[in-house]
């Protein structure tokens, strides 16, 4: 039999999905659609949740908050409800509560992927509220159900072993994490994570390797600079903060900076003992919303400096 | 039985159309979703293809189309499938209609800037025609500089015509100026309405067949994709269709996530990231990923995409929501930092084009201290945007929204720091030659409405303009109360033929008063109108026949004229150009067929007028569907009654010319 041309079979996809096109709407329009759904009494708890994830995405968390309770009325086991409603209240400032609603999320899930990402949820969650013990359980239980992991959980990993003042554990974590998945934020964690564990010599040869193939190398720097002041050779360190400032300089905004270069920088003053500077920098990496971790060489050199002060 | 005439070619033609899906399927396809190239670099490619039955897969390639010497094997090649195999298969495919075969074969070993010619076999049996368009490139080295020519998409997934007119008119336009695309970017919501495995077969791999047997599309995931697939592991049918590195093996640094990569084609770097579903912060996992990346690559150029647009007015708003405004708070800054060139974005469904700003990271965006140039940035304008050699940071980065690559098109509003603003569908089509970067916004009927390039040389310091070009407003125009859209025009098509000039003769009616029921039909007596050249109207200087008197007086003018179609013209083809303020409604032998901005009513008894200014612009307006049964033989009747939002308005335009487009 021959053949239907190929325009001819394309007018004809294109004729038989028309009438199903889905129409394609803004924000808000999404949610006064979902509204006239609900209140035309065909309520679910999706519909609460799709109204509740844009309202999440126009800033209304309030709302958002409200339709997530509404979701979990009409099907308290609707899972990406309780995870939603988790964050939410975490940025609302509930802890509490989000804990709560990310045990309900592991309780709900309904394969183990979904268990295994809201044991990752939970261990976020509970760090945040001060509970770095119970989170490093609840994400090695996510290790435990989804061995090879995903990049995330071995940060997060290492982490809350620092908050746990376990930094020697971090570079076996992190240098698994890189191994599991070739991910070069891993490797750079790791790299990190051997300067603050003490073990310069191992970090060296890495970071001189690193370095000699940077476009901008004012991070890898900061990285060598902490290696050499680790096995004592100040001077060369002391060229290499200065070198590392000069590059920073050409790259931060002078009205709206990136705080990661903020961090950096900070680090560097610090390392260099100009402490007003470095002080500076923190306060200003914290105000642009830098997390804890991001500054945390920067307040450990701080704190070091300040200890050789006091004695 | 009697079937009356109606049902009969209903029935008729509903059993052509089965006769030929059976035809369809009698000869069942080869292929269930045909074969189209992933993860192309400078020595390697994979070629990718589904079946719905068992077939002993070959790949077979080649510099000379005639000798196909290059072979890739079965074992070489991955075979997924839709249930979970033994321990050690591949992933199986997400959610793929049962009995469907992914084929991902891989050929390495491969000379740079090459040509290849490839052929799929199950066994010996040859399934891909003999045919030149089954073809791969490889990638330049990396580092060395060599002409690229790339697509950018956004926001296309309907399988809808204006979809496929885009596509086409890509490739018309292509092949007119004999050009050959090296990639293609879609910057996300390729398969609406939820990127499931059918949308995508249907939406994406069917409407751009042509172009994927030959060209890498590298994607960024959309919204409506993260329906249904996720960035955090890389699950679902927007990962199954595509094959991204993660282990930087087409250039920058490893991602360790499907989600977020880049690649590099020559001294062109590329970076793709995932702004729907994972951290946009700037300690997250993404964001260090791309500070690494971009301060390790030494690319000439730096080019990066997604799917949130950082700044954009058009079905999105930037100063509102999350993900956009997490775009451009966190990520632009290292993006900047790093040098980067252009970043292309899709999700709000317009095109919008900045000029070179740095450091727009406030929120809600302004112009104040961001703009670099405020040109237009057009070879043949003001002037490409100069940059530095090389990737320097803060030197200037050009912002192209181009959601407009199918679905329906709209604007919220004006963002301030846009040179270009259009609400039509089209897609951007980039060259990267030497040290210049050249881009074309161009339309569905293949028009090109927007040009503008970078040039770099030496060493270029921008200072912020104090006081930059703004772009003008968005008209507000209240809703119509009755719910109707307001009709908006479209640009003039090329090459239209003119049934009544511009500067035709008319018959009209001005002053106040306003005519009988009949004044639209052909038979009406209109004696006692005065006779005057098109446009009509005051206040504006763009009237050839001045209504001097209208100006606090009335508010409404009636014109009429008589005309002929040409022979042989299709009456489906024909339409209205107008420069028109504020409102008209035009009528063909007495029927309406066109109505623009006026919510009901007519003549005297017209309501709820939308304020337009006229501009000296002419927009295009199809006439209505009733109009082609109102066209007859011999004489037609064209009538128009234009009519403005208030009595004392400024200034009032009626300017038509009726068009036959090709
Ligand atoms: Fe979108």
């Amino acid at each position: 039999m021959r053949k239907l041309p190929h325009s001819l079979l394309a007018l004809f996809s294109i004729a038989i999905f028309l009438p199903c096109l889905p129409a394609h709407h803004d924000t808000e329009e999404m949610i006064a659609r979902f509204t006239q759904r609900i209140e035309s009494g065909k309520a679910s708890a999706e519909l609460h949740y799709r109204r509740a994830v844009e309202y999440r995405i126009l800033l209304q968390p309030a709302k958002a908050e409200a339709d997530l309770h509404a979701a979990l009325e009409y099907d308290p086991n609707y899972t990406p409800a309780h995870r939603e409603l988790a964050q939410l209240l975490a940025k609302r400032g509930k802890p509490k509560l989000a804990v709560k609603a990310a045990r309900h999320a592991i309780f709900a899930s309904r394969n183990l992927n979904e268990r295994a990402g809201a044991m990752i949820l939970l261990a976020r969650l509970l760090a945040a509220s001060g509970q770095p013990g119970a989170a490093l359980r609840s994400c090695r239980e996510a290790f435990e159900l989804k061995p090879p992991g995903e990049v995330e959980w071995y940060l997060l990993h290492a982490e809350l072993l620092a908050l746990l003042d376990r930094d020697h554990e971090r570079p076996d974590i992190l240098a698994a994490g890189y191994t599991a998945t070739y991910s070069i934020v891993l490797r750079n964690a790791w790299i990190d994570a051997l300067l603050d564990a003490g073990d310069f010599k191992a970090a060296l040869p890495v970071i001189e390797q690193e370095l000699s193939g940077l476009r901008l190398k004012s991070s890898w720097r900061l990285r060598h600079a902490r290696a050499l002041l680790g096995l004592g050779r100040t001077a060369t360190a002391s060229a290499e903060l200065a070198a590392c400032l000069g590059e920073l300089e050409k790259r931060i905004h002078p009205a709206r900076p990136d705080i990661t270069l903020i961090a950096e920088r900070g680090l560097a003053h610090a390392l260099l003992g100009r402490l007003g500077a470095a002080r500076s920098d923190l306060r200003r990496a914290r105000a642009g919303g830098a997390e804890q971790w991001m500054t945390a060489a920067l307040e450990r050199a701080l704190s070091d400096v300040s200890k050789i002060d006091r004695r | 039985m009697t079937i009356p005439p109606l049902l009969k070619t209903t029935c008729s033609a509903t059993a052509l159309l089965l006769i030929m899906l059976q035809a369809v399927r009698a000869e069942q396809p080869a292929f269930s979703r045909a074969p189209y190239l992933q993860l192309a670099t400078d020595s390697s490619i994979r070629i990718v293809w589904r079946t719905e039955r068992a077939i002993t897969p070959l790949v077979r390639y080649g510099k000379d189309p005639v000798k196909l010497t290059g072979l890739a094997k079965a074992e070489n090649i991955i075979k997924r499938v839709t249930a979970t195999g033994e321990s050690g298969s591949p992933p199986p495919l997400h959610s793929a209609p049962e009995g469907t075969r992914q084929f991902e074969a891989t050929i390495s070993g491969l000379e740079p800037e090459t040509v290849y010619r490839y052929a799929i076999f199950d066994g010996k049996k040859r399934l891909t025609p003999d045919d030149p368009s089954y073809r791969f490139k490889t990638h330049p080295l990396p580092g060395i500089p060599r002409p690229l020519y790339f697509w950018v998409v956004g926001d296309s997934g309907t399988a809808g015509l204006n979809q496929a007119k885009v596509h086409t008119a890509m490739r018309e336009y292509n092949k007119a100026k004999g050009a050959q695309l090296d990639l293609y970017i879609h910057v996300g919501d390729m398969a609406y309405g939820s990127g499931t495995d059918t949308q995508f077969s249907e939406r994406f791999f069917k409407m751009y067949e042509p172009t994927l047997r030959n060209t890498v599309c590298w994607a960024a995931m959309g919204n409506h994709e993260g329906k249904t697939s996720k960035g955090a592991d890389g699950s679902g049918p927007f990962y199954d269709a595509y094959i991204c590195p993660t282990t930087g093996e087409a250039g920058g640094l490893p991602s360790g996530k499907e989600a977020y990569y880049s690649f590099d084609f020559g001294s062109v770097h590329f970076v793709v990231l995932d702004s729907h579903d994972l951290d946009r912060k700037p300690g997250g996992a993404m964001a260090q990923w791309l500070k690494a990346d971009i301060e390790k690559t030494k690319a000439e150029w730096l080019i990066a995409y997604f799917h949130h647009p950082p700044y954009t007015k058009g079905s999105h708003d930037s100063d509102k929501e999350s993900q956009l405004i997490e775009m451009r708070e966190h990520i632009m800054p290292i993006l900047e930092g790093g040098g980067v060139d252009i970043v292309f974005t899709g999700h709000s469904h317009i095109y919008e084009r900045s000029m070179l700003i740095n450091g727009a990271y406030a929120t809600p965006t302004t112009a104040k201290g961001v703009i670099l140039d405020d040109g237009d940035g057009d070879p043949d304008g003001d002037g490409p945007y100069l940059k530095s050699k090389g990737l320097v940071p803060h030197n200037g980065t050009v912002q192209v929204v181009a959601g407009h690559g199918g679905t329906n098109v709209s604007r919220k509003g004006t963002m301030p720091i846009m040179r270009r603003i259009l609400v039509e569908n089209g897609s951007v089509l980039v060259s990267v030659k030497g040290n210049t970067l050249s881009a074309t916004m161009l339309n569905l009927n293949a028009t090109v409405r927007d040009s503008f390039a970078i040039k770099k040389e030496g060493i270029i310091e921008h200072s912020p303009i104090q006081d930059p070009w703004q772009p003008s407003a968005k008209k507000e125009t209240k809703k119509p109360e009755s719910g109707k859209v307001i009709k908006e025009g479209k640009p003039l098509p090329p090459g239209a033929q003119r049934i009544i000039d511009h500067s035709a003769q008319w018959r009209y009616l001005a002053g106040g008063n306003h005519p009988p029921k009949n004044w639209t039909t052909l038979n009406f007596n209109q004696s006692s109108w005065k006779q005057g050249a098109a446009g009509f109207g005051y206040g504006d200087k763009d009237d050839r026949t001045e209504l001097a008197g209208m100006k606090d007086k009335y508010r409404s003018v009636y014109i009429r004229r008589a005309f002929k179609l040409p022979d042989g013209a299709n009456p489906a083809k024909i339409g209205l150009a107008v420069s028109y303020d504020d409102a008209f409604i035009a009528y063909i032998n007495g029927k309406e067929v066109c109505r623009v901005g006026v919510d009901s009513g007519s003549g005297k008894d017209a309501k709820g007028f939308h304020s337009h200014e006229a501009d000296k612009k002419f927009e295009f307006f199809p006439l209505d569907k009733k109009a082609i049964g109102a066209l007859q033989d011999g004489v037609n009747i064209l009538a128009i009654e234009g009519h403005n939002i208030k009595v004392n308005s400024s200034d009032f335009t009626l300017h038509p010319a009726l068009l036959l487009v090709k």
